[in-house]
């Protein structure tokens, strides 16, 4: 199964068509997508406009892939799932996200080799089939690195 | 609107752990915050966030949920101003920890009037430069992290001390 989530700020459209378009082409229909506030509906797979988190983790962890847009809580989540994800950053000159924040954020993530990312809507096909073949990344640990946690500590709980 | 069971700070006696206001929006700002939890070890936590479907992520904790609102929304922000300010004078936090964005800051800006201390982690999201809330938190915040260590700055106040990830 092969998951899909935009978040849930602004509709991001045009990743919901990328998916359908590829599911098309490949003949699939086993993927389920979480599509906020979407105009687009998608005509190959079953979709929802929220998920709470409980059922948003169960859907990461029967999926096969992660296809998101590159928001650091969807791809945070999907690394402690230990998820091979593919992300499309929402942009801000088509409306997508008030800034190109996410841009930034899918070159980060890429360079650490945890996360493909499209930014072109043409690589989107091809990107999604190469993933399938790839293994998946190892699973991140969900606490904060220690020394964040332990700065955080002594601000709490010594006031410094 | 007083909650049993908390002790102002000052009483003598029996030292009662902090409590600690934890605030985030949805999305990232939230997962961000549920990563910081091991700092929060041996502290009373009470979460505020803007979607109700959250609270089973910190089950047996205090939770409130608050109006979601951003700075295009004016009407918005006061209702949520009001809201976060009787949250603050029912619990009465010792300090106030936030991941962003709007509620979280007004939280600090709130809190600072209530001389509660407020600590700003800004969101992993925001590599380039501080996010905007997180800039206009600066001066409202006793403890300003980034959580990128080219955007530390020690003449704003902007400390770095690692990241949720």
């Amino acid at each position: 199964m092969i998951f899909v989530s935009v978040g849930q700020m602004l509709p991001f459209d045009r990743l919901i068509r990328l998916v359908d378009e590829w599911a098309a082409s490949r003949d699939r229909q086993d993927l389920f997508a979480q599509v906020g506030n979407a105009k687009y509906v998608p005509r190959r797979f079953a979709s929802v406009d929220f998920l709470p988190p409980s059922e948003f983790r169960r859907h990461l962890c029967e999926s096969e892939i992660f296809v998101s847009h590159a928001g650091t809580g969807n791809i945070l989540a999907a690394l402690e799932t230990g998820r091979r994800i593919l992300v499309v950053p929402r942009r801000a000159e088509w409306k997508e996200a008030t800034t190109d924040h996410q841009v930034s954020t899918a070159r980060h993530f890429e360079s650490k080799g945890l996360v493909r990312a499209v930014y072109d809507d043409a690589d989107f096909l091809p990107a999604l089939d190469r993933l399938l073949s790839e293994p998946p990344p190892p699973a991140i640990s969900s606490p904060a690195s220690p020394s964040l946690v332990a700065r955080l500590h002594a601000f709490i709980f010594e006031g410094r | 609107m007083s909650r049993s069971g908390s002790v102002g700070s000052q009483g003598g006696g029996v030292k009662r752990p902090p409590k600690v206001l934890a605030v985030a929006s949805g999305g990232g700002h939230w997962i961000e915050l549920l990563r910081l939890r091991p700092a929060f070890d041996g502290a009373e936590v009470v979460y505020v966030t803007v979607r109700s479907f959250y609270r089973e992520d910190v089950d047996g904790n205090v939770f409130y949920c608050v109006p979601d609102a951003n700075r295009w929304n004016r009407l918005k922000l006061v209702w949520l101003a009001f809201r976060l300010l009787l949250i603050l004078l029912r619990e009465r936090p010792d300090v106030i920890v936030t991941t962003g964005a709007a509620p979280g800051l007004l939280a600090l800006q709130l809190g600072r009037l209530l001389k509660i201390r407020g600590c700003w982690v800004d969101s992993l999201a925001n590599v380039d430069r501080l996010s905007l809330s997180g800039r206009l938190a600066v001066g409202h915040a006793a403890l300003f992290l980034t959580q990128w260590p080219h955007l530390a700055n020690d003449e704003e106040g902007v400390e770095y001390a690692g990241s949720v990830f």
